[in-house]
């Protein structure tokens, strides 16, 4: 009920052509996250209404899911009519591009993580720890990064795997060793 | 500083070796003489820490120590309905090394064809404990004893509410089965899981509840619930004075003997030789005084049994959820 | 029970050295996993059942009650100082605590966590040595329709935990209550949206959706930063870390109400720290007058957090040693820790072994007090991680968050699913979404569908059942209340504006 109410809300104060602040990045990246959502959740809208929904008595297994499935996607769709339609003032200051680099590490995070089933935990972190930190920061100098990724990824292997008994993946090392 | 760059990686790479000798060792010298265990043995529980699967482990942790020398390191891999953590020992190495303890829930999520592998994908060793269901209510409440319940339950339909942990389980066949015979309906009240049963029991907002001994035993003791019947033929031998419902004259074994089981299982392909020294070696833990001791008091009821005497009962138990399947679950 | 004996229990503990020593290491034990993402305090207890066989089941309970109270409160460290929760239950923490660190006030605010967690842990200590029988009567008092209308009334307060836009915030609560649908239907148990995969059987971890949702977004975001301005030891005295008492003083009313909503809380079985965190926090900003500087650095809003999610610790012990019933997963490793030492909780543990409960009570409030000393002089160190440079902290990050969603049950699955909910987390905070109404609908979705739909079962098809339960009732009206408060008060700041 209360996404009701939150949502009649919403659409009762749609007509006043409001004024807020929002930075263009925040705008784009709200858009992308509506699209998404309404894209999303009639895809899983459409699972609940074609999958068999039981009910012997009562509300059936399908039924809430799929009530809130529909107030996501009409939340979702009023926000990006709004930001479509309103002018916004943009009073933020202009955010600086986002930097490569994060895109990067989110991509080096990833396959840190595809890695951990090929080369082990162990060499994939201190593999991931050089990459990293060497790439955030260029001027650090080599050989402290390596020791420093070194000594970590031994530090965690003994606290995690040693003490904690964290059975960590290590192909790599269980191939060679037989 | 190179030398302590050096140090360090010579460090780590030495701890891999000691690690990954460990298992070459263990596996060289299975395949030649069975030297079976010299490490530690790893059991995978399919439920979360504090659970009776997961007690019933622990517990033979220092008996396994006292007698073997052996450590038995408890596992807990818990998600869906056990498939996670049995998958997880199923397609283990099958080298006596890691183990799961399995249960009926297991074989009833083979039987409705929700996990992918079938009842012969994994060796199933020998059974652990047994654990009939039980009719619990509160004590000194509206129902005296299970005739009551039978009486209100047929008074109105759908006027008797029933708490069941979980759905689509034993507590549900045969929940299911009496209400056949009397000829009435039961509200069924899923749950979680068997503490909330229980809570919601002794605060009267249920009539009655479907539920292990061991779930109960503590507030039966208490005198805040009561059990007023088992669904099996030979009662409780913690508590010898509850009626079954076979001798209360309601036959709820249709499906046949299906009953509430843990069993130890592996992958498949453990050697023989191996299978048998694991079978020996739970069945002494298993049936060692100090274990008694321990299921006693929490309510377990150890029933430690392998071979054909096993192969019967689990395939009994798993036949008759494959028919409660098509007859009483949903898909 | 005669004051003799008690005197016996009290001495039994605080008399013996060694005892003492063991609580203080498990006290320690949880501090750390509580402070380290993806290690909580459930796994702290559990790893410590096989040690404690060879020590004196006294012992063995008080060493698995500090590391339950110092899992929980350690998790304020990495929410306070990395924006990172180090357990669910210190989600909110991060709404006030990190703002704080910013400030450049991480030591206070690591202060403040330590001692309202202290509070809270002490006002629930109270409450179960003095009155915990006759609480006990209200955890059975707890059916269907109160669980429902309980979660109704936390849902409602997503609106308090959205930050600048409510629209937004409604969304990120309607995708965590969507994303508690994934597994088994808690009715019919029919799979729901598993798409043929057992791994999501059993539903989304909580750990693995927190430690995406927070701290993938977070390293990403920071890991450009400069480097912290570096803080020395002068900055770190006890004066610059604990409150004055005076200052405490003033908070007062907001530490013993927030305790108490923790303490009640953790009575009811299978709701926890994280629930009592929400509900706290948005009482305390209702109560402040000073609200708008919530989420913003307000002390109030780390100690209605703190205190109410180490107050749930004492609460959940009532139900499960007055009727053997647990109240949360640490409880019930606990519970399972009782019964291998062959403990039997339930009203025959006060008859029989008197000595042995007054033990019990001692070790918490022993272990509370060592918790508070421990933080207290770990803050100088804990402080110091932000000394490391960025780029070192960002990418040893990384590999802790994936290690925390690796280990709570060694499977590879949650990894990726939390490097899926650490991409899209990313996305999420860009566009600004606030991310604690995601856990709270994640956490309370499926609890109110599960109940509301049971309610309506044991109503006979019929919302009736409702009116007819005076506590379910209140829940409703007072959830219904903030819902209307807060939609007159976005009115009237649109207004303003």
């Amino acid at each position: 009920m209360s996404f009701i109410y939150g949502c009649q809300c919403k659409l009762a104060t749609f007509k006043i052509k409001e004024i807020r602040k929002m930075g263009k990045t925040e705008k784009r990246f709200e858009n992308i996250i509506f699209v998404i959502f309404i894209i999303g959740f009639s895809y899983l809208l459409y699972v609940a209404r074609t999958s068999e929904s039981y009910s012997f008595d009562g509300v059936a297994s399908m039924a809430f899911p799929s009530w809130i499935f529909i107030i996501t996607i009409v939340l979702c769709s009023v926000g990006l009519v709004r930001n479509l339609l309103i002018k916004w003032k943009e009073t933020a200051p202009q955010e600086p591009k986002t930097d490569l680099r994060i895109y990067l590490s989110l991509v080096f995070i990833i396959i840190y993580a595809a890695l951990w089933n090929i080369l082990g935990f162990c060499f994939s972190t201190i593999l991931f720890l050089i990459i990293e930190s060497k790439m955030l920061r260029p001027s650090c100098d080599w050989k402290k990064v390596t020791l420093i990724a070194i000594s970590m990824t031994a530090f965690l292997v003994f606290i995690f795997g040693v003490l904690f008994n964290v059975d960590f993946p290590e192909p790599l090392i269980e191939l060679l060793l037989g | 500083m190179k030398k302590v760059v050096l140090m360090l990686f010579i460090l780590v790479l030495c701890s891999t070796f000691v690690f990954a000798n460990g298992s070459t060792e263990s596996s060289t010298a299975a395949k030649k003489t069975v030297a079976y265990p010299t490490k530690e043995i790893t059991i995978i529980i399919p439920w979360n820490p504090g659970g009776t699967n997961d007690l019933m482990a622990r517990a033979m942790q220092p008996i396994f120590k006292s007698m073997y020398n052996v450590d038995l390191v408890v596992k807990n891999v818990p998600g869906g309905g056990s498939a996670v953590g049995i998958t997880e020992a199923m397609i283990a190495k099958p080298d006596g090394y890691t183990l799961g303890l399995a249960t009926s829930s297991y074989l009833a999520l083979i039987a409705q064809g929700r996990v992918s592998s079938a009842f012969d994908d994994a060796s199933n060793m020998m059974n652990v404990a047994q654990e009939p269901v039980c009719l619990v209510v509160k004590a000194k409440g509206k129902y005296a004893d299970a005739e009551a319940v039978i009486a209100a339950a047929k008074a109105k339909s759908k006027g008797i509410s029933v708490g069941i942990p979980g759905s689509n389980n034993v507590n549900q066949a045969y929940a299911t089965l009496l209400q056949e015979k009397i000829g009435s309906e039961f509200n069924f009240m899923p749950f979680d899981g068997g503490s909330r049963i229980v809570a919601e029991l002794i605060g009267g907002h249920i009539d009655a509840g479907v539920l292990k001994p061991s779930e109960t035993i503590t507030q039966v003791r208490a005198g805040e619930l009561a059990i007023v019947g088992v669904f099996n033929k030979d009662g409780i031998a913690i508590l010898p004075e509850v009626p079954t419902f076979d001798s209360l004259g309601y036959d709820v074994f249709r499906l046949g003997n299906i009953q509430q089981t843990a069993y130890l299982m592996g992958p498949k392909g453990i050697d023989s030789e191996i299978q048998t020294k694991i079978i020996d070696m739970f069945t002494n833990v298993l049936k060692s005084e100090e274990y008694k001791a321990f299921a006693d008091q929490v309510g377990i009821n150890v029933a430690a049994f392998s071979g054909t005497e096993f192969d019967t009962f689990i395939h009994e138990v798993y036949d008759g959820l494959v028919k409660a399947s098509e007859e009483i679950f949903t898909k | 029970m005669n004051f003799a004996t008690i005197l016996a229990g009290v001495f039994s503990i605080i008399g013996n050295p060694v005892t003492l020593l063991w609580i203080l290491l498990g006290t320690f034990l949880g501090l750390v996993f509580g402070a380290l993402p993806g290690l909580s305090a459930t796994m702290g207890v559990a790893l410590l059942i096989p040690l404690t066989f060879t020590l004196s089941p006294v012992v063995a309970i008080g060493m698995m009650l500090g590391t339950y109270i110092g899992g929980i409160a350690g998790g304020a460290v990495s929410a306070t100082l990395l924006n990172i929760p180090g357990t669910p239950s210190a989600v909110v923490t991060c709404l006030d605590g990190h703002p704080m660190a910013m400030q450049g006030k991480a030591a206070r605010a690591l202060g403040w966590a330590a001692f309202s967690s202290g509070w809270g842990s002490i006002v629930s200590w109270i409450l179960l040595i003095t009155i915990s029988p006759f609480l006990a009567k209200m955890c059975t008092g707890f059916g269907s329709p109160e669980y429902a209308a309980l979660a109704f009334f936390g849902l409602s307060i997503i609106a308090a935990v959205s930050g600048d836009s409510l629209i937004k915030g409604i969304i990120a609560g309607l995708f965590g209550v969507s994303l508690s649908f994934i597994g088994i239907d808690p009715i019919w148990g029919d799979l729901r949206f598993t798409f043929g995969s057992i791994n999501l059987m059993g539903g989304i971890s909580t750990v693995a959706a927190l430690i995406g949702l927070y701290s993938i977004p977070q390293i990403l975001n920071s890991c450009l930063d400069k480097d912290n301005e570096k803080i020395t030891g002068k900055d770190l005295t006890i004066k610059n870390i604990v409150p004055p008492f005076k200052e405490q003083w003033a908070h007062k009313l907001n530490i013993l109400r927030s305790s108490l909503i923790g303490t009640l809380i953790g009575i009811i079985p299978a709701t926890g720290g994280n629930i009592a965190a929400f509900i706290a926090y948005d009482q305390a900003k209702r109560f402040s007058k000073d609200s708008e500087s919530f989420g913003k650095g307000n002390p109030d809003g780390i100690i209605a957090s703190e205190a109410s999610n180490n107050g749930v610790c004492g609460g959940a012990l009532i139900p499960m040693l007055t009727l053997g019933i647990p109240g949360d997963s640490v409880t019930a490793v606990l519970l399972g820790g009782l019964l291998i030492h062959g403990i039997q909780p339930g009203p025959a543990l006060f008859a029989n072994s008197p000595i042995l409960v007054a033990g019990i009570f001692t070790t918490i409030l022993v272990a509370t007090i060592f918790m508070v000393l421990l933080q207290v002089f770990g803050i100088k160190i804990f402080v110091k991680t932000l000394n490391v440079p960025v780029n070192y902290l960002n990418s040893v990050l990384v590999v802790l968050s994936l290690i925390g969603s690796y280990a709570i049950r060694g499977s590879f699955f949650d990894v990726l699913l939390t490097l899926c909910f650490g991409t899209f987390g990313y996305l999420l905070s860009k566009a600004k979404f606030p991310m604690a109404p995601i856990v709270l609908g994640l956490v309370l979705g499926c609890m109110f569908e599960g109940e509301f739909r049971r309610a309506l079962k044991l109503g006979g098809g019929s919302a009736k059942i409702f009116l007819t339960r005076p506590i379910a009732l209140v829940f409703i009206l007072i959830a219904f209340a903030i819902i209307i408060s807060t939609i007159i008060k976005s009115k009237k700041s649109r207004a303003a504006k």
